[in-house]
């Protein structure tokens, strides 16, 4: 029993450490704290805007301390709580989900530090929880994703649709913009529509077990990011059929490797979500220490690419 | 005890799981007929009971390590990060190298990253004397940031390799290669621990440790044996996921396998209070579980309410083996007996 508790206490103890250890950077200067809650790893869209907002405040001369929930939302919520406690300057939070949020960002306003949400929105009564949403238009990308699909194939398709993380806001809003396309036009359904979790290997998984119903015919596979796509493409090629002919496959993101899929011919279109967010998060910053006012809502704009743009398009793709 | 009893006890443990693997196969054959549906695509044989064998792999690997485990009273935490770990290496080393110099450096690498897992928790417990679910749980964590770092401080790792492709993609006999290797690792484990004393070691060591001591027992070599056991084949299994899918994932590759794996060992009936355990059940509950998994996706069920029936399919065969519900259930047909009588 003494050794669990002895086992116990220094974990605590490491613990207390490591929290203080980061703590101990407040006294540096009167440089500005930024903290920032990103919500995971689990794409290389996330890997680069993680990146993005770490190189961004560092050049912008800010103090960041930066945690990662990876995929937990309570997690991400006591992260948050973290950075109240340490007293940041400011808060920047990439929410895992839209819901449970008004706590602790009602603690923030209370505390006055003010929050600024990156690429997902959440759901809330209250709009002074948060400064400032810097985000693309998830709707706005599923729409694009569908048009395209319309535009491109007149016939009419049979969809499956490989969605993102169940509860995330661009899982939602992607799902509803392509609906919201393909339900106005005839000859389009969604014949089968599985989540993905964002992951590739995932990706792969629900593909192979699609192509092997029976009970399913398809022709377009539209994922909700780019790596279900590349997870989703390899299953394909599997099985022994050729993606961008026998099926269709198109996403949204536009990772590197999305394009240098599209230049093999196996991916046939993707929309850009841009994820290099931290230059905006930093300006947006100086502007909230300054007092100055910013939009409620900044929107970052996207771009959709077909595979005949890709080749061109490759070599100037940073993430 | 003789050979006849040992076998029929070994039965009692396995008919719960070979029931309900029945039982699956039954409402498949009613509910989704096609879920039989197997064709020939290359010389490749496809079907959902094909890819349900592949994907069990993951659980099994780890499964049977974690069994060992358990059968000492421990249990691992850290196999799935053992798996990343081993995915890292792998992908490390045909990112850096070509050719047969991959194979060459990834196999020995793996391995070894998987024993030095193994190995560090089993110091922990047998020599300081750390829970192991203290220390596992503490390598589960920490040892994601390490195959962070193998990969060059990136999250996610993609490579191109003719040999891995074909372990993790390729056909041989018409079912994939990566079925094949992993049943030769697990015959390969079930031979090492019930051809030599190892498994009588390990059960005694799970009994009872004070007296297993006592009787003259290497504990604290049986402990650190099945913990580096768990490492390498949770690593292996690891090599085989980065072979599938041409990439190593810090945070996706073997995420939640330890759930997996503690679940495949309960569901093959061995109990967590250590001592007996069977590997053939633990390769079963395996299978139980992805055939779950696909069976659901099959029908259309969406993935995140597949952890629900898996749930409910372990409590379910707890329960039938629970010796309170069995007694309750022969008092109550004795007394109907009595009453008809």
């Amino acid at each position: 029993m003494s050794s669990l508790r002895t086992v116990l206490m220094l974990i605590a103890g490491v613990g207390l450490l490591l929290s203080v250890g980061c703590g101990g950077g407040s006294s540096s200067g009167g440089s500005v704290v930024v903290g920032f809650a990103q919500g995971g790893s689990e794409s290389s869209w996330r890997e680069a805007e993680t990146k993005s907002i770490q190189d961004a405040a560092k050049d912008a001369g800010y103090d960041l301390r930066y945690a990662n929930a990876e995929g937990r939302p309570d997690q991400q919520v006591s992260q948050v709580r973290g950075f109240i406690a340490q007293g940041v300057d400011v808060i920047v939070v990439a929410p895992i989900e839209k819901t449970g949020w008004e706590d602790v960002l009602n603690e923030a306003k209370d505390a006055g530090i003010p929050v600024v949400l990156v690429d997902r929105g959440i759901d809330t009564q209250d709009e002074s929880l948060y400064a400032t949403l810097i985000a693309s238009d998830f709707v706005e990308e599923g729409r694009m994703a569908a048009q395209w699909l319309v535009d491109n194939k007149p016939g009419g398709a049979r969809i499956v649709e490989l969605s993102g993380t169940p509860g995330a806001d661009p899982a939602i809003d992607r799902k509803k913009g392509f609906a919201e396309i393909i339900d106005e036009h005839d000859g389009f359904t969604i014949v089968e529509s599985q989540s993905a979790l964002f992951e590739q290997a995932e990706g792969k998984n629900v593909m192979n077990a699609l192509l092997l119903r029976a009970d399913l015919e398809f022709d377009v596979v539209y994922a909700h990011n780019d790596d279900m796509a590349l997870g989703a493409i390899e299953a394909i090629k599997g099985a022994g059929l050729d993606p961008g002919e026998d099926i269709i496959v198109i996403s949204i993101d536009g990772v590197k490797a999305a394009f240098e899929s599209m230049v093999a011919g196996d991916l046939s279109a993707t929309v850009e979500c841009n994820p290099l967010l931290g230059p905006k998060v930093m300006e947006v910053i100086g502007q909230l220490m300054d007092d100055e006012d910013v939009p409620h809502r900044i929107i970052s704009e996207d771009k959709l690419y077909e595979a005949s743009q890709a080749a061109e398009a490759l070599p100037t793709r940073e993430y | 005890m003789n050979q006849k009893g040992s076998l029929h006890q070994l039965m009692t443990r396995l008919i719960w799981p070979i029931a309900a693997v029945l039982l699956l196969l039954l409402i498949n054959a009613v509910v989704n007929p096609g879920f039989y549906h197997l064709s020939v695509t290359d010389g490749q044989l496809r079907g959902p009971l094909v890819l349900t064998l592949q994907l069990s792999v993951y659980i099994m690997l780890p499964a049977l390590g974690m069994c060992l485990v358990i059968a000492t009273r421990g249990v691992d935490l850290s196999v799935g990060t053992a798996a990343a770990i081993g995915a890292a290496a792998t992908a490390w080393a045909c990112t850096s190298y070509a050719g047969g110099a991959a194979v060459a450096v990834a196999v020995p690498a793996v391995i070894g990253a998987g024993l030095l897992c193994g190995l560090f928790n089993g110091v922990m417990i047998s020599k300081f004397g750390i829970q192991p679910i203290v220390a596992t749980l503490a390598f589960m964590v920490a040892g994601r940031g390490i195959a962070r770092l193998i990969m060059g401080n990136t999250t996610q790792l993609q490579f191109e390799h003719a040999t891995f492709d074909w372990l993790g993609n390729g056909t041989l006999l018409g079912l994939p290669v990566i079925v094949w290797v992993s049943a030769a690792v697990a015959v390969g484990v079930i031979v090492l621990v019930r051809v030599s004393a190892l498994g009588m070691l390990i059960e005694a060591t799970g009994d009872n440790p004070q007296s297993a001591r006592l009787a003259g027992v290497p504990v604290a070599r049986v402990l650190l044996l099945v913990y580096a056991l768990a490492g390498v084949l949770s690593a292996v299994a690891g090599l085989l996921w980065a072979s599938n899918y041409h990439l190593s994932h810090a945070v996706n590759t073997g995420k939640y396998w330890e759930l997996d794996a503690i679940m495949a060992v309960v569901i093959g009936g061995t109990m967590l209070t250590g001592g007996r355990f069977t590997l053939l059940g633990t390769v079963i509950g395996a299978v139980l579980i992805q055939l779950l998994t696909q069976m659901l996706q099959a029908i259309g069920v969406d993935s995140d309410v597949t952890p629900l029936y898996k749930g409910l399919i372990v409590l379910a065969i707890c329960l039938v083996q629970a010796p309170a519900l069995r007694q309750a259930l022969a008092d109550y047909l004795q007394r109907r007996r009595e009453l008809t009588a």
